[in-house]
């Protein structure tokens, strides 16, 4: 299970990533589906394109989704709805897209009840239920945990990620 | 299952939507990086991981997109469109 504690051991591709602070102020805020890592960096799709971002001296916050997904056309969603913005906004458009292959947890008793927002047909027509379930739904589909990782955890090759500990057989 | 695995199996809807959006050496990227951490951490490559990505240039194979799919007596025939390279499979 991808969990905040094994977060920095996973697969990061696909998971949805906002820059909350940096050693390069042009950074900070970049919000969106991590699409490469290398040793030292990782790559953002954003809505304006594929940013770079260093590990070292960065701090990231994590969306934890059992989907990974870069759609760039849901990224490019969320970024219109929501600008810069809370994170909890932007896992709401990520939801927010048509066709997305969302589906609700077991789980769904509201980990964290927030409110609907007013732009949300597409989410409201997702759930066959009437609408008062529909912004229920939407609150809670939070599974999503938010996990701000401090970049320089994260610094070493992704294949050797999960070296530390994990395997059995060494 | 441990957290490699579980990487692994991340990895592959990762690379068929890569190739869905006809980025297909990003496709290869995670690919790789899946075949990398089974090496590395002596898990397997489940089967279907192995019949869903060229062993030679390491592409996610999408039927008609990137992979042509026949069926020969006895074996399924995979051709991946982009190096051409053919992999075979029994059936029953």
């Amino acid at each position: 299970m991808l969990t905040p504690e094994t977060l920095t051991r996973h697969e990061l591709v696909g998971l949805p990533v906002r820059v909350a602070d940096a050693r390069n102020a042009d950074s900070v805020g970049l919000a969106g589906r991590v699409v490469d890592e290398s040793q030292r960096t990782l790559s953002v799709r954003t809505a304006s394109g594929d940013k770079r971002v260093p590990k070292s001296g960065t701090t990231f916050e994590f969306g934890i989704v059992d989907r990974p997904r870069v759609g760039p056309s849901g990224d490019a969603r969320s970024r219109s709805a929501t600008p810069d913005d809370a994170p909890t906004d932007e896992a709401a458009g990520d939801r927010k897209v048509p066709g997305s292959t969302f589906e609700l947890g077991p789980d769904t008793a509201g980990v964290r009840p927030r409110q609907s927002r007013p732009s949300d047909p597409a989410a409201a027509g997702e759930s066959p239920a009437g609408d008062g379930a529909a912004s229920r739904s939407l609150g809670e589909c939070e599974d999503v945990v938010y996990v701000t990782v401090d970049g320089d955890t994260l610094l070493s090759r992704p294949a050797e990620r999960t070296e530390r500990g994990v395997s059995v057989w060494r | 299952m441990g957290i490699p695995e579980e990487r692994i199996e991340r990895l592959l809807p990762l690379a068929r939507e890569a190739v869905v959006a006809g980025e297909y050496d990003r496709a290869r990227t995670y690919v790789r990086r899946a075949k990398r951490i089974a090496e590395r951490n002596r898990a397997r490559l489940p089967r279907e991981f192995e019949r869903r990505t060229c062993s030679d240039c390491d592409v996610y194979l999408r039927p008609g997109v990137t992979a042509r799919v026949r069926t020969r007596p006895g074996r399924v025939v995979v051709r991946c469109l982009e190096c051409g390279a053919t992999h075979r499979y029994p059936f029953s």
